[in-house]
């Protein structure tokens, strides 16, 4: 059983820079490990421990992202996979989940890719579907809890405001949301001896495309046109009532669907 | 003043007061404004910041309340920070994260303004004075005159006189309890909790980031094994790399298991290890990752000597889940708040008690052992926490009915009365809490000396 954990070293930011010309987030200041991919390591983790086999944790980023895998590696992960190469940079969602995929592939032979449902920094929610498209495996997302059993696992996803649960085998992509599992917070000792792994850099040319042309900003689709920011305005009610007007619109509203339905 | 303000009333102390307005300057000139409203209408002023202190210096007796809240203006040139007494810690944080910098004097609960932390002398638990750092205010009197206050510039001498920048003169008269020569303005305003003038901003330094910051939480079986530790380490060679060295009593971390559920910062850690009867959270940083290695290997040998096992230890290299660490301090007072206001429902007078003193000359486990003492004699649930690094000791009684409240009272009278202010300094303030305690152990003559001082900077005597 392998398992690959894909995790991000993000911006910590509430408003984070925009390059303007680019339309790129500037990666500048203090960064973190994206908050949902500590649930993403977490689950990783959980199903090596039920299943067996090996958690590899796998980056795309500067050297500097070498931090969020040393965190992998002392919550129990394996091995550490860094994706550096100047020609990555810029990637939107798509080229950055290709590079994903080259890097899973590189790697070989996993049978389960674990990935948070969303970053702070881009917040799209979309790269480990896109992930999944390139690879070729299933995914099954927006997981808020799940139990794995002895040869299959249950996923409860939350979609459209309703719960969802899904048996699942692998091959398969799953990505989970915040609160599908407890993290545990890593010993001293792990945390010490962990500090000493060597993590393996991948290059463009160590990958089955190595093709620069295939990655990065140049290869991205997507364009930022314009950035501003929106101006909320205060708009005036469409009607005035009292509370008690307003609750009997309301419910007379109820009433006409609940008998519609 | 209008039943919306009625916030405005009472801080975290939970002690409650009354005003009649409510002012909210943004500029110098409305803080004079509201001076001068406040004088021809024969109101006394309270100051107030975002209303986070624990032993009520913002509770007012009645008059008018400043809010500082909207004098918020903050510049930067390189490490050095113009910020007006409104800025909270989590504007200060925010603006310092893309810079080499960060704000030294670290206290806990983010949403406190910088004049809340200067008023009642603040520090953070890293043991750093928000005053220490500070190198210039623009200070306001009861008279509405704005003083530019220099470090260095306005200093006591050995008489006790100590020139202001307007050529007034302040003259300290009390006799050897408060050794005040060489002591600089910017320090003896700190703490005065707005009663001497309104602080309206600051000029500070920064501090140089440091490259690796580990913390680290160490939970025992046994409070002697906790504090056995932590007199490890203050004797180990990673003592210099310590800036942060925490201790937490059973108490303290059965309150935080009951409500690791329901308190928002507490719900991304993992649950405490089992059987655990103490903690000791420590943080050492350096910029040689080596050196701080080698000294978290020894911290892990004496641990694993004391009988510690790897499960009961958490250990954190990310700023972020340092972080969550270091809110343990500030939810264990959340949760007692919490607590009070619960048992408010079953008798009205449950104020808000508790003891926080910084004692120089002692060391950390004897303080606690004393105190211990004496809490399990008056048999009153208390949660005691503290620094073993730099000897300050918090307790919160957690009364349950009058007559367990009055115990804790009288406890909290003996040790006031038996603290060396020599030697140690009271935290979090004096307030509503405290004053009342704290009338016997001023001798006449410092009484004398305070009011001489309010004589020159508020001679009405509009500030409460």
């Amino acid at each position: 059983m392998k398992i690959v954990v894909c995790i991000k070293q993000v911006p910590i930011l509430k408003e984070a820079p925009m390059d303007k010309e680019k339309g790129v987030l500037l990666r500048t200041g203090d960064k973190r490990i994206n908050p949902c991919d500590l649930t993403a390591i977490e689950t990783a983790v959980r199903f090596k421990e039920k299943w067996g086999g090996t958690v590899c944790a796998l980056t795309m980023g500067p050297e500097s992202s070498e931090q969020v895998l040393r965190t992998a590696l002392s919550m129990g992960a394996d091995e550490g996979y860094l994706m550096c190469d100047r020609a990555f940079s810029g990637a939107d969602v798509l080229i950055t989940a290709k590079t994903l995929a080259e890097g899973i592939k590189k790697i070989g032979n996993v049978d389960l890719i674990v990935c948070g449902q969303q970053t702070t920094d881009g917040d799209t929610a979309q790269v480990p579907y896109s992930l999944a498209e390139q690879i070729g495996y299933p995914i099954v997302g927006w997981i808020k809890n799940l139990e794995i059993m002895e040869d299959y696992f249950i996923c409860y996803q939350e979609l459209t405001e309703k719960t969802y649960k899904v048996q699942c085998k692998c091959p398969l992509v799953i990505s989970v949301g915040m609160s599908a599992v407890e993290v545990r917070t890593p010993s001293l000792k792990s945390k010490l001896l962990t500090n000493k792994c060597e993590i393996h850099k991948v290059g463009l040319l160590e990958l089955e495309d190595s093709n620069p042309q295939n990655y990065g900003l140049s290869a991205s689709p997507t364009r930022v046109s314009k950035l501003f920011t929106i101006s909320l305005e205060e708009k005036e009610p469409l009607m005035k009532m009292n509370a008690g007007k307003a609750a009997e619109i309301l419910l007379s509203v109820y009433e006409k669907n609940r008998k519609a339905e | 003043m209008s039943s919306k303000y009625d916030t405005c009333l009472s801080d975290e102390s939970r002690y409650r007061g009354q005003a009649e307005y409510v002012s909210f300057p943004d500029n110098f000139q409305d803080v004079k404004e509201t001076i001068k409203f406040a004088s021809e209408h024969k109101l006394t002023i309270k100051v107030q910041g975002s209303r986070t202190g624990l032993a009520g210096a913002a509770v007012p007796e009645g008059g008018i309340i400043i809010d500082i809240s909207k004098l918020n203006q903050f510049s930067m040139e390189n490490n050095c920070v113009y910020a007006e007494a409104g800025v909270s810690l989590e504007t200060i944080q925010t603006e310092l994260i893309q810079t080499p910098f960060y704000f030294l004097p670290n206290p806990t609960e983010k949403t406190a303004l910088l004049g809340g932390l200067y008023g009642c002398n603040a520090k953070g638990s890293n043991g750093v004075f928000f005053s220490k750092s500070v190198k210039k205010i623009w200070w306001m009197t009861g008279e509405g005159e704005i003083l530019e206050i220099q470090r260095g510039q306005c200093i006591f001498n050995e008489e006790g006189v100590c020139v202001l920048p307007s050529g007034k003169s302040l003259v300290w008269k009390a006799e050897q309890k408060l050794n005040i020569s060489k002591m600089d303005l910017i320090d003896f305003l700190a703490g005065k909790e707005g009663s001497l003038g309104i602080v309206l901003a600051f000029e500070f330094e920064l501090s140089k980031k440091i490259n690796n910051i580990w913390g680290v939480l160490y939970f025992f079986s046994s409070e002697d094994k906790a504090l056995s530790f932590s007199d490890g380490l203050l004797n180990s060679s990673s003592r210099d790399l310590l800036t942060i060295l925490d201790f937490f009593d059973q108490t303290a971390l059965e309150l935080l298991s009951d409500k690791k559920n329901t308190l928002q910062e507490l719900k991304v850690l993992s649950d405490f290890p089992v059987n655990s009867k103490a903690a000791i959270y420590m943080e050492v940083e350096s910029n040689d990752l080596d050196q701080l290695e080698i000294a978290l290997f020894e911290q892990l040998n004496l641990f694993e000597n004391l009988g510690g096992t790897e499960s009961q230890t958490w250990a954190a290299d990310e700023l972020v889940i340092i972080e969550r660490f270091r809110t343990l301090r500030h939810a264990i007072v959340t949760i007692a708040n919490d607590f009070l206001d619960e048992q408010k429902v079953l008798f009205e007078d449950n104020k808000r008690m508790s003891f926080d003193f910084m004692e120089l000359n002692d060391k950390f486990k004897d303080l606690y052992t004393d105190y211990k003492n004496d809490v399990s004699l008056i048999k009153t649930k208390s949660v005691i926490f503290g620094s073993c690094l730099y000897n300050d000791i918090h307790i919160l009684f957690l009364p349950k009915d009058i007559n367990e409240w009055l115990n804790c009272r009288s406890c909290l009278e003996k040790w006031i009365n038996q603290l060396n202010l020599e030697t140690g300094v009271l935290l979090m303030g004096v307030g509503q809490m405290k004053k009342e305690l704290l009338e016997n152990r001023f001798f006449s003559y410092e009484k004398e000396a305070i009011n001489e001082i309010k004589d020159v900077l508020d001679p009405k005597r509009l500030l409460q």
